[in-house]
C-alpha cells in the first residue's frame, strides 16, 4: 500500500493533506476550474473532429501537463504519459502533411508542413541522456513546464483552426458534388 | 494544558539539562554523574553530544557511541572555543543585533537557536540611554575595545579592564530586563531548557502524555567534527552532561539579579569566560585573566540570573572548555568546579523559576545578545562598526583597505602589530581607542546615534571603480550580507548557513529584479549539522490551512486566536494546543512558542505524516572487485573503515547491512544469523539478475555482526587473485535496486572503470587529444538514460545511491553520476587512486569514507521550498529527483548536500514589506523517528534598485550563476556557459552605470557590495568544470560540475576562490585563544603572484585540500621549526603532512590549520609545494588573478568586460 503511494499518489509523503485543501501551496498556477473547462472544450471539439488522427493527441499533453502543475500526479508518470504519444504524433503529422501533398491540396500541405518539422526536430533534439521529449527530471526547471504547456496551447489552436478549415472543405466538396 | 502537563514538564525541565547533553537519553544524569565526569571528560562529551541529533531521545544510551560522526578532535573543540570568545568580546562592545545573522561563517549552527530571544532586548528602549544605544547598535568605539580585549592579556593587565566592563555592564542589566522586549520574547530560555525538557520528557515515557509542545533544544549535537574522540562514547555523556548545564543556567534567569547577571556576562565576555571552561583559554594564552575569571565564575552560579546566551554560549563551550580541560590539567580544574556548581544551582533555579516565567523571560532578553554574539554572527558585525569608527560612512569596505594593504604588503609584521585582535575591527581604530579606553562608554553613547543599518547600505553602495581599487579583499573571509530587517526580526531569522538568499533585499516586482541584472534564488543547505536545534514535539503541528506553510517566527498574530500566515496571508485559527506554552507554563501566549521563537526547528512528525511505518537505517554496499579494482587495492582499506566504524553507523537495533560484489557476475553474500561462515551466492545472469534468496541477504547488524566482520576481513583476499576485467556496474545496480526497494535505505557503490557488460554497458567517449581544446567540450551530458531511470526507480522505492568512483581511466562519470543524482546521493571521485602510488588520494579516500559512514542520514525524504505568494521557483540544483513544482524527493538525505533554486517573481510583491521562505523537510531518522525539519527565511521587500544592490550577497550570487552555468554548458555548450557568466558581469555593470551611479566616472564601477564579484566570476571560469585551452579531463570536469550543484556555499566559494595566508611571520596580534592554544589570524591576501614572495611561506586552504608553499628564500626557522626539514633543499617532494614539533611556531601553524578544518565536514590534505617543485603549476594554477597559458589575468579581464560595454 505504501509502495503505490509513494510515487504515484498525488498527495505527498511531506504533507498530510486535509481533503477539502488538497489543492494548492501558496500560489495556485491552474485553478481546479480551469482545467475541466479546458478539458471539455478539447474533448468536445475532439469526438467532432473528422480528421480524428489529430485530435486525440492534442487534448492529452494539455490535461496531463495542468495535472502535473496541480500535483495530481507525479512527473515521472506524467512524462512516460506524454512521451508515449510524441512518436505517433509525429508519425500521425507527417503522414497527414503526405497525405496533403499527394492529393496535391497544396495550402493544406503548407499549413500541416510547420508543425511536422517541429515535431520531428523536437524529437531529433533529446539529449541522449533524457528519456524522451519530456525528461521527468527537468520538467520543473527552467520553465520546461510552462513551454510545453504553451506548446500544447498553440498546437490546439492550430489543431481547432484546421478543424474548421476541413470542415468547410468539406462542405464545399459535398456541395459542389 | 491542564496539571499533568505542567508536571510533566517540570521534570522534563529539571532534566534536561542533564539530559540533553545526552542526547536525550537520560535525565539520570544530571547531578552527580554529570559533575564528576565533567571535569574527567568534559570535552568529549559535548561534542558527543552532537551525534545525538539523531539519537533522539528514546535511545538514550546507545545513540552516544554510534552518533559520534567527526574524527577531528581538537580543531572541533578550537573552533567552538574560538566562536564562542569571539563572540563573546564582541559582544560585549558592540553587539550588533542586526548583524548576528550574517556572520556566522564559524559559529553559524548555533545560529539558529539564538535569534528567539536575543532581539526582543535590543531594539526595547533601554532606560539609561547610553547603555541601551550601546547594546542596540555596536558602536565602533566598542569595537574597538573588543580588539582591544583580544589583545590585553599581552598588552595590559587584564584585571584591570574586566573591571571597567563590569562595571558598564550592570548598567546594561536594567534596561533589557526591564525593557519591553524581554516580554516579546520571552522564551529566550526556551531553546535550551526547553529542548532539554524535551528531551526528558520523550526519553521517559512522559513524551506521550505530553500535551504541549515541548521545544528540545539538542545540545550541540551535530558537530560532526566533535566526535573524534574514540573514547567518546563514555566520555560523551559526562560531557552532556556539562553542556546543559550551562543551558540550564539560563533558565533560571528570571529570578536573579539583573545586575548580576550582567555582570557575570561582562565577565565571560570579556575574559576568557573563565568560569565555563574558559579556563582553558586563559591558560592558553594569558595568564593575567585568571584572576579575575576565578571571581567571576563564581560569580555567575551565584546569581541567579544568568543569561540565556550565555548558557547558549556555554553548551558551544562547554564543550570546549572540556577539551581544554583535558588538555591543561589545572586549569580545567576551576572551571569543572563551577560548572558543577552550576548544575546544581540549575536545577534548583529551574525549579524555583518555573513558575516565574514571566520574569525569567524578562531577564532572559539581555541574553539573546549575548548567544548572538556567541554565535558567531559577530564576525560579519564587527567590521562594520570598526570601520565606522574610523571613516563614518564606509563600514566595510575597501575605504579602511588601502590605508591597511600597504602595511600588509610591504612588511606583515608591521600590519600585524597594528592590527587589533580581530581584523575585522578596524585596525586603525585599534590604535586610536586603546589609550581612550576608559572613555569607551561615552564614546558609545555618542556614537549611539548612528544607527548601524543606513551605514551599512551606503557602504555597500559605495561606488567602487574597479580600475582603480586593487585591494578588494577582505581581511577575513567574507561574511554573508544582514538583511536590512529590524532587529527582532533579525535576532529570529534563520543561519545565512542554512539559507542564504542571493538578494538579500527582495525586488517588488520582476521588472525591478530584470533591471539590476541579479538572479534571484536561494542556496540551502537544510540537513547541515547543527550545534543547537529546538525539537519540539506536539500532537498538532500547526500549519496554514491554505498553503500548509508551518507556523514560523514571521507569522503575525491577529489576536490571541488568529495568526496569519506569512506566505499566504490566509488567516488562520490558533489550535487550543497551541495556546500552551510549556516553557514558560503559561497559557494565552501562543507567540512565545518556541515555533514562533526559533526559524530552525524540528518537529517530531506524527503518524500523519508517514506513508508506511517509519523505515529501518539499511546499507547495501556495492562493491567492484574486477582486476582493476584489486589493482587499485581500495577494498581493503574501506573493509578497514568500516569494520573500524561498524558500531558508528547511524541507525537502531532495526539496523540493516548487505553486501554485494560484482566483476563480471554478481556475488551476494548470506549473512544469516547461525551461519558459521559468510555464504557467497554468484549469480553468472546479468541479462536478468535475479535475487537468490529474499531475506538472508540483508540482515540485521547487531544479530549478524560477527558474520559481517568476518565478511570483511576475508573480503580482500578473497578476489586477490581476481583477473576479470570486466564490469557489470549495471545489473549489479538492478540487483541493489531489487534488494533493496521493500525497505529503501542507502546503496554504496564503489566503482573503478568503465561498466563494460549488461545493462548500462558504456563506451569511451573522451577523446585525449581535444582535453585542452578551446572548442566545445563534448560529452558533459550522459550517454545513456539506463542510470537516469533506475535513479527514479530508485527515488521511487527511497533508496539513495551513493557513488564511489575510483578510477585511473575514463569511467564516464557524466553518465554513472545519473545514478546518484537523481536519487539524492552523493558523489565522491578519486581520480588516479592507487593505494600505494598515491597516498594522498589514499589519505583523503579514508578520510572521506570515514565521514561518510559515520555522519548523519536521513531516510525517505522529501522537502517542500515554500516562498510568500508572488514568488515562484523555477529551477533546481542539487542531487534530488523534483517531484512537483515545489517539491523535492530524497531518498536519502545527508548533511553535506546542499541544493539551490532559482526564483521568479510572478506578481508584484506591493502589497506587503516582507518575503519569506520555508524550507520542510521531511525526514526519517536512522533511529525510526520521523521528523521535520523547518527553516524559515524572512527578507525585505524594497522597491529601489539601489536597495536591490545594497544587499546583494555576492557570494550566493556567484555560486548560483555557476550552478546556472553549469546547466547552460549541459543543456548548451560550455563556450555558451562561459559567455553567460562574462556578460552577468557586463550586464551588472552596465545596469549599475545607467541606473544607479550618478558619478559620471570613467572605468569600472560597481557597487562596493559586489565588488568582489568579477574577481569570483574569473575565478570561476577558471575551474575545472568551466576552463577551456587547459588540459581537463572529462571526468574531472564532470566531477566538478557535480560538486558546483551539491557543495554548500562556504565549500564552494573556497574552491572557487581559495583563501591565502602568509604563515612565516605571523604575529599574535590578533589572534584567537581558544583552549590552551592560540590561533593566529593572518590576513586574506589576494590571489596573485605579486602577493607572494620568495623568502615567505604562503598557505592556499582551497577547501579539500592546502597548499603550503615554500618560497626558495624562505627562512631556514620557519622550515625547521614547522616542517621539521634543516634547509630547504632538503624538503622531500612530496610532502603531504605537517609534522608535529614542539616548537611554538609549529604548534601555532598547526592550531591555524586545525582552526581552518575545524567547520569542515571533510577534512582537507596539506601538500607542502617547494618554488622549484613541478608541483608548483598546481599551486600556481589558483592564483586566478594571474593569467595563465589560457587565461588572461584579473586586469585584462576588466579591461575585457570594459570594451564589451562599450559595444
Amino acid at each position: 500500500m505504501w509502495r503505490d503511494g509513494g510515487f504515484s499518489s498525488p498527495t505527498t509523503l511531506e504533507l498530510y493533506i486535509p481533503p477539502q485543501h488538497q489543492r494548492h501551496k501558496g500560489h495556485p498556477r491552474v485553478t481546479p476550474v480551469d482545467r475541466p473547462l479546458g478539458v471539455f472544450h478539447v474533448r468536445s471539439n475532439r469526438s467532432e473532429g473528422e480528421d480524428g488522427q489529430h485530435s486525440s493527441y492534442i487534448s492529452i499533453p494539455i490535461i496531463t501537463l495542468s495535472d502535473l502543475e496541480c500535483d495530481y500526479i507525479n512527473a515521472r508518470a506524467c512524462c512516460s504519459k506524454l512521451n508515449k504519444w510524441v512518436i505517433p504524433e509525429m508519425v500521425g503529422q507527417c503522414l497527414s502533411t503526405m497525405l496533403m501533398l499527394v492529393s496535391m491540396h497544396w495550402f493544406i500541405f503548407l499549413l500541416n508542413l510547420p508543425i511536422a518539422a517541429w515535431n520531428i526536430y523536437r524529437y531529433v533534439k533529446v539529449p541522449m541522456g533524457n528519456m524522451g521529449v519530456f525528461d521527468p527530471t527537468e520538467i520543473h526547471n527552467r520553465g520546461q513546464l510552462k513551454s510545453h504547456m504553451k506548446e500544447a496551447m498553440i498546437k490546439l489552436g492550430y489543431h481547432l483552426l484546421c478543424f474548421f478549415i476541413y470542415l468547410y472543405s468539406m462542405i464545399l466538396a459535398l456541395i459542389n458534388d | 494544558m491542564s496539571s499533568p502537563g505542567f508536571t510533566n514538564l517540570n521534570s522534563s525541565v529539571s532534566y534536561s539539562q542533564n539530559s540533553t547533553p545526552n542526547g536525550g537519553a537520560a535525565p539520570p544524569y544530571h547531578n552527580g554523574p554529570a559533575q564528576t565526569y565533567q571535569s574527567m571528560y568534559p570535552p568529549t562529551g559535548c561534542y558527543g553530544a552532537p551525534p545525538q541529533q539523531q539519537s533522539y531521545p528514546t535511545i538514550p544510551a546507545h545513540s552516544t557511541p554510534a552518533p559520534n560522526k567527526a574524527p577531528i578532535t581538537n580543531s572541533a573543540h578550537s573552533d567552538n572555543y574560538y566562536q564562542s570568545n569571539h563572540q563573546q568580546q564582541q559582544q560585549q562592545q558592540h553587539h550588533l543585533p542586526q548583524h548576528h545573522v550574517a556572520p556566522t561563517p564559524y559559529s553559524t549552527p548555533s545560529s539558529s537557536v539564538p535569534p528567539s530571544q536575543p532581539y526582543a532586548t535590543l531594539p526595547s528602549s533601554g532606560p539609561p540611554p547610553s547603555n541601551a544605544q550601546y547594546n542596540q547598535r555596536q558602536h565602533p568605539p566598542y569595537a574597538t575595545p573588543g580588539s582591544y580585549y583580544g589583545q590585553q592579556p599581552y598588552h595590559t593587565a587584564p584585571a584591570q579592564h574586566s573591571q571597567p566592563q563590569q562595571q558598564q555592564q550592570p548598567r546594561l542589566v536594567p534596561a533589557p530586563a526591564s525593557g519591553p522586549g524581554a516580554p516579546l520574547y520571552p522564551i529566550v530560555s526556551y531553546p535550551s531548557v526547553p529542548g532539554t525538557s524535551q528531551y526528558g520528557t520523550l526519553s521517559s515515557s512522559q513524551s506521550t502524555s505530553t500535551p504541549g509542545v515541548m521545544p528540545t533544544h539538542m545540545g550541540a549535537p551535530l558537530h560532526p567534527y566533535s566526535t573524534s574522540r574514540p573514547a567518546s562514547t563514555t566520555a560523551v555523556q559526562p560531557g552532556y552532561s556539562v553542556a546543559p548545564p550551562s543551558q540550564l543556567v539560563p533558565t533560571v534567569n528570571g529570578q536573579g539579579s539583573t545586575v548580576h547577571q550582567h555582570y557575570d556576562q561582562s565577565h565571560l565576555a570579556s575574559q576568557s569566560y573563565d568560569s565555563y571552561g574558559r579556563v582553558s583559554h586563559s591558560s592558553g594564552g594569558a595568564d593575567v585573566d585568571r584572576p579575575p575569571s576565578g571571581t567571576p565564575s563564581t560569580s555567575v552560579h551565584s546569581s541567579p540570573g544568568h543569561r540565556q546566551g550565555m548558557q547558549y554560549g556555554y553548551v558551544a563551550n562547554s564543550g570546549a572548555s572540556s577539551a581544554s580541560a583535558t588538555t591543561s590539567g589545572p586549569a580545567t580544574a576551576p572551571s569543572s568546579s563551577s560548572s558543577d556548581d552550576d548544575d546544581d544551582e540549575e536545577e534548583e533555579d529551574e525549579e524555583a523559576g518555573g513558575d516565574t516565567s514571566s520574569s525569567s523571560t524578562g531577564s532572559a532578553s539581555p541574553v539573546p545578545n549575548s548567544y548572538d554574539s556567541l554565535e558567531g554572527g559577530n564576525y560579519p558585525d564587527s567590521m562594520p562598526p570598526s570601520n565606522d569608527m574610523t571613516n563614518q560612512t564606509a563600514p566595510y569596505g575597501s575605504y579602511g583597505y588601502p590605508s591597511m594593504q600597504p602595511a600588509y604588503r610591504q612588511g606583515p609584521p608591521s600590519h600585524t602589530d597594528s592590527s587589533p585582535s580581530h581584523d575585522l575591527y578596524g585596525q586603525s581604530s585599534y590604535q586610536q581607542y586603546s589609550q581612550p579606553f576608559p572613555n569607551l562608554s561615552q564614546l558609545s553613547a555618542a556614537l549611539g546615534g548612528l544607527s548601524g543599518v543606513p551605514e551599512l547600505e551606503v557602504e555597500a553602495l559605495r561606488p567602487v571603480n574597479l580600475l582603480q581599487e586593487r585591494n578588494l579583499l577582505p581581511p577575513r573571509p567574507l561574511e554573508a550580507p544582514e538583511p536590512n530587517l529590524s532587529p527582532d526580526l533579525k535576532k529570529v531569522n534563520c543561519s545565512p548557513q542554512t539559507f542564504r538568499c542571493t538578494l538579500t533585499s527582495i525586488p517588488q516586482t520582476q521588472a525591478l529584479l530584470n533591471k539590476a541584472r541579479l538572479p534571484l534564488g536561494l542556496l540551502l543547505h537544510p540537513f547541515r549539522d547543527l550545534q543547537q536545534l529546538p525539537v519540539i514535539t506536539s500532537n498538532t503541528i500547526v500549519r496554514c490551512r491554505s498553503c500548509r506553510t508551518y507556523i514560523n517566527p514571521f507569522v503575525t498574530f491577529l489576536d490571541q486566536r488568529r495568526w496569519k500566515c506569512n506566505l499566504c496571508y490566509r488567516v488562520n485559527d490558533v489550535p487550543d494546543e497551541f495556546m500552551y506554552n510549556p516553557v514558560t507554563r503559561s497559557y494565552g501566549e501562543p507567540h512565545k512558542r518556541p515555533e514562533v521563537q526559533n526559524s530552525t526547528v524540528e518537529f517530531i512528525a506524527s503518524s500523519d505524516y508517514m506513508l508506511r511505518p517509519p523505515q529501518p537505517a539499511v546499507y547495501l554496499f556495492v562493491l567492484d572487485v574486477s582486476h582493476n579494482a584489486v589493482e587499485a587495492g581500495y577494498l581493503k582499506y574501506f573493509c578497514d573503515s568500516l569494520l573500524e566504524n561498524l558500531d558508528k553507523l547511524p541507525g537502531d537495533t532495526r539496523t540493516r547491512v548487505g553486501f554485494l560484489t560484482f566483476d563480471n557476475t554478481i556475488h551476494f553474500y548470506n549473512l544469516q544469523e547461525g551461519l558459521s561462515q559468510p555464504q557467497m551466492l554468484v549469480v553468472s545472469d546479468i541479462d536478468d539478475v535475479f535475487i537468490p534468496s529474499h531475506d538472508s541477504l540483508m540482515v540485521n547488524l547487531k544479530e549478524s555482526k560477527e558474520l559481517v566482520k568476518d565478511l570483511l576481513t576475508s573480503l580482500p583476499a578473497m578476489f586477490s587473485q581476481s583477473r576479470e576485467t570486466h564490469s557489470a556496474l549495471g545489473p549489479a545496480l538492478q540487483a541493489a535496486f531489487k534488494l533493496m526497494s521493500p525497505t529503501g535505505g542507502r546503496v554504496t557503490v564503489f566503482q573503478t572503470q568503465l561498466p563494460t557488460l549488461g545493462a548500462g554497458a558504456l563506451q569511451s567517449r573522451e577523446d585525449p587529444n581535444q582535453r585542452s581544446s578551446t572548442k566545445g567540450v563534448q560529452h558533459l551530458g550522459p550517454a545513456t538514460d539506463f542510470y537516469k531511470k533506475l535513479a527514479l526507480d530508485c527515488s521511487g522505492q527511497q533508496i539513495g545511491v551513493d557513488l564511489f568512483l575510483l578510477s585511473s581511466q575514463y569511467a564516464d562519470l557524466a553518465s554513472l553520476s545519473c545514478i546518484s543524482k537523481y536519487s539524492a546521493g552523493s558523489i565522491f571521485y578519486y581520480p588516479s587512486f592507487h593505494y600505494i602510488h598515491n597516498p594522498a588520494q589514499l589519505e583523503k579516500f579514508q578520510r572521506d569514507l570515514e565521514r561518510y559512514l559515520t555522519r548523519k542520514i536521513g531516510f525517505e525524504a522529501v522537502m517542500r521550498i515554500r516562498c510568500t505568494k508572488g514568488l515562484s521557483i523555477h529551477t533546481f540544483h542539487g542531487n534530488f529527483f523534483v517531484r512537483s513544482t515545489d517539491l523535492l524527493s530524497l531518498a536519502n538525505v545527508n548533511p553535506d548536500s546542499a541544493f539551490a533554486v532559482q526564483m521568479s517573481i510572478e506578481d508584484s510583491l506591493a502589497d506587503s514589506s516582507l518575503a519569506c521562505f520555508q524550507a520542510a523537510l521531511l525526514y526519517t531518522s536512522s533511529k525510526g523517528k520521523r521528523r521535520i525539519r523547518v527553516h524559515t527565511l524572512c527578507l525585505p521587500v524594497v522597491n529601489q534598485l539601489s536597495d536591490v544592490y545594497a544587499g546583494a550577497d555576492v557570494q550566493a550570487i556567484t555560486c548560483l550563476l555557476a550552478n546556472m552555468a553549469i546547466d547552460r554548458s549541459i543543456s548548451s555548450s560550455l563556450s555558451d556557459a562561459r559567455d553567460a557568466l562574462v556578460n552577468a558581469v557586463v550586464d551588472l555593470v552596465s545596469a549599475y552605470k545607467s541606473n544607479v551611479s550618478n558619478l559620471q566616472q570613467s572605468g569600472l564601477v560597481v557597487p562596493a557590495a559586489m565588488r568582489l564579484f568579477p574577481v569570483y566570476i574569473l575565478s570561476l571560469l577558471k575551474q575545472k568544470a568551466l576552463r577551456t585551452g587547459t588540459s581537463t579531463r572529462l571526468d574531472e570536469r564532470v566531477f566538478a560540475m557535480c560538486e558546483f550543484k551539491t557543495q554548500p556555499l562556504q565549500q564552494l566559494m573556497r574552491m572557487v576562490h581559495p583563501d591565502l595566508y602568509r604563515l612565516d611571520n605571523m604575529s599574535d596580534q590578533g589572534a584567537l585563544h581558544l583552549n590552551d592554544t592560540v590561533v593566529p589570524q593572518p590576513h586574506l591576501l589576494h590571489l596573485s603572484a605579486e602577493r607572494l614572495s620568495r623568502d615567505g611561506a604562503f598557505l592556499m586552504d582551497c577547501g579539500y585540500v592546502f597548499y603550503l608553499w615554500i618560497g626558495k628564500c624562505c627562512n631556514d626557522m620557519f622550515i625547521r621549526d614547522v616542517l621539521g626539514c634543516p634547509n630547504y633543499a632538503s624538503i622531500p617532494p612530496n610532502m603531504s603532512h605537517i609534522p608535529e614539533l614542539e616548537t611554538p611556531l609549529s604548534e601555532r601553524v598547526r592550531a591555524f590549520l586545525d582552526w581552518l578544518q575545524d567547520n569542515r565536514a571533510f577534512s582537507s590534505i596539506m601538500h607542502v609545494v617547494k618554488d622549484d617543485a613541478s608541483a608548483k603549476a598546481t599551486f600556481f594554477q589558483h592564483l586566478v588573478e594571474d593569467r595563465s597559458d589560457s587565461a588572461s589575468s584579473y586586469y585584462e579581464f576588466l579591461q575585457h568586460i570594459q570594451q564589451q560595454m562599450s559595444k
